[in-house]
């Protein structure tokens, strides 16, 4: 039972720590210095040709796409951050070419949602979990099965004082 | 209501409120001025295929000391060798380039035609020029990106019409015909 209790508890300990390793390594990957072919490559597939719906510049062969690939490489050698490359975008073509959600007003949903769902989730569960354990040990014997657990318990009780009366005799 | 239930309840109105704001938002996008039609043109500067210095701001600049009659209007058309429409609109061009647009009391209003290289490579432009004919200054090299990028260009052929004073007047997407040049341009 105690081994039980405590292999459990080891479970979840090593899931969390999993967790919040793969947390770690994830955050400090990124924010490791990228080469500019990389900068130019992440830039490229997440601002859309303008001549094609929704599809990246990295992944089409409009020639409007290409001449941005090549731009957007110039613009990076040039020094230009992602946010000002992302902009000149956006003023020429309109917001929608940006496949990068912002960081503010109505956006910011993007990124907040997925951990208000997955918390919300996360809570239901351990909610419901909780739940179900209470009412598994908080159960009551009804009147007739305590009855009958007394009657058992009584014959077990006179049947153990005959035998010990008998193995005296 | 179980917490689970709870939970999807929740789960559910947060994704459709997320779906209708992504929606709704849709809606008020930036949307840009595509055919700069009203606004300033901007600058194209570069070199030519024959090496010359190319500077529309210059020729801009020189109008501001002449009478409006002798004003330059400036024709920006970006073309490339891989594209049939300019092979089709090239015919026109040639009109324009050399007979200029003669105005009601029979006077030639000078004008100005520039050819922009759109993704194309300079040796496959100056075939283009040798098949087909056309002297006028033509941008080429990798400025010709930032100055498509600059016009919202999407594709070739696209032509510009800037007036004297810098404003564009006219863009026309496709081929452009010499009659869509000459009607808009009056001195």
């Amino acid at each position: 039972m105690l081994k039980a209790k405590l292999l459990r508890r080891f479970s979840w300990i090593l899931l969390t720590a999993t967790f919040i390793t793969a947390l770690i390594i994830g955050s400090v990957s990124r924010s490791g210095e990228q080469s500019s072919a990389d900068r130019a490559a992440g830039l490229a597939s997440s601002i859309a040709c303008p001549q094609c719906s929704g599809q990246p510049v990295s992944e089409s062969n409009a020639p409007i796409a290409q001449v941005i690939r090549a731009e957007i490489k110039n613009q990076v050698d040039s020094g230009l951050t992602d946010d000002q490359i992302r902009a000149f975008y956006r003023t020429k073509y309109g917001d929608w070419v940006d496949l990068n959600p912002g960081n503010d007003g109505i956006e910011i949903l993007v990124w907040v949602s997925p951990f208000l769902i997955a918390g919300v989730a996360i809570g239901g569960m351990i909610l419901a979990f909780s739940r179900r354990r209470d009412a598994d040990t908080d159960n009551e014997l009804s009147d007739e099965s305590r009855k009958r657990v007394q009657e058992l318990r009584t014959t077990y009780e006179s049947g153990e004082s005959h035998r010990g009366q008998n193995d005296r005799e | 209501m179980t917490p689970f239930k709870w939970a999807t309840a929740v789960i559910a109105a947060l994704s459709i409120a997320f779906i209708v704001i992504l929606a709704v938002q849709n809606q008020q996008q930036n949307t840009p001025n595509f055919d700069l039609v009203g606004e300033l043109s901007p600058d194209i500067e570069g070199e030519s295929a024959r090496g010359e210095a190319i500077d529309l701001d210059q020729i801009l600049q020189q109008n501001r000391s002449k009478v409006p009659a002798q004003q330059t209007w400036v024709a920006v058309n970006f073309f490339a060798s891989w594209c049939s429409g300019c092979i089709v609109e090239h015919g026109d061009l040639l009109q324009f380039h050399e007979e200029g647009v003669v105005n009601d009391d029979g006077v030639v209003c000078p004008t100005q035609l520039l050819g922009v290289a759109f993704n194309d490579e300079e040796a496959d432009v100056k075939d283009f020029f040798d098949r087909l004919g056309g002297d006028w200054p033509v941008v080429v090299g990798s400025e010709t990106n930032q100055i498509a990028l600059d016009f919202s260009v999407l594709t070739a052929p696209e032509t510009f019409l800037i007036a004297p004073s810098g404003l564009i007047v006219l863009k026309v997407i496709g081929p452009v015909t010499y009659q869509r040049l000459s009607e808009s341009i009056s001195c």
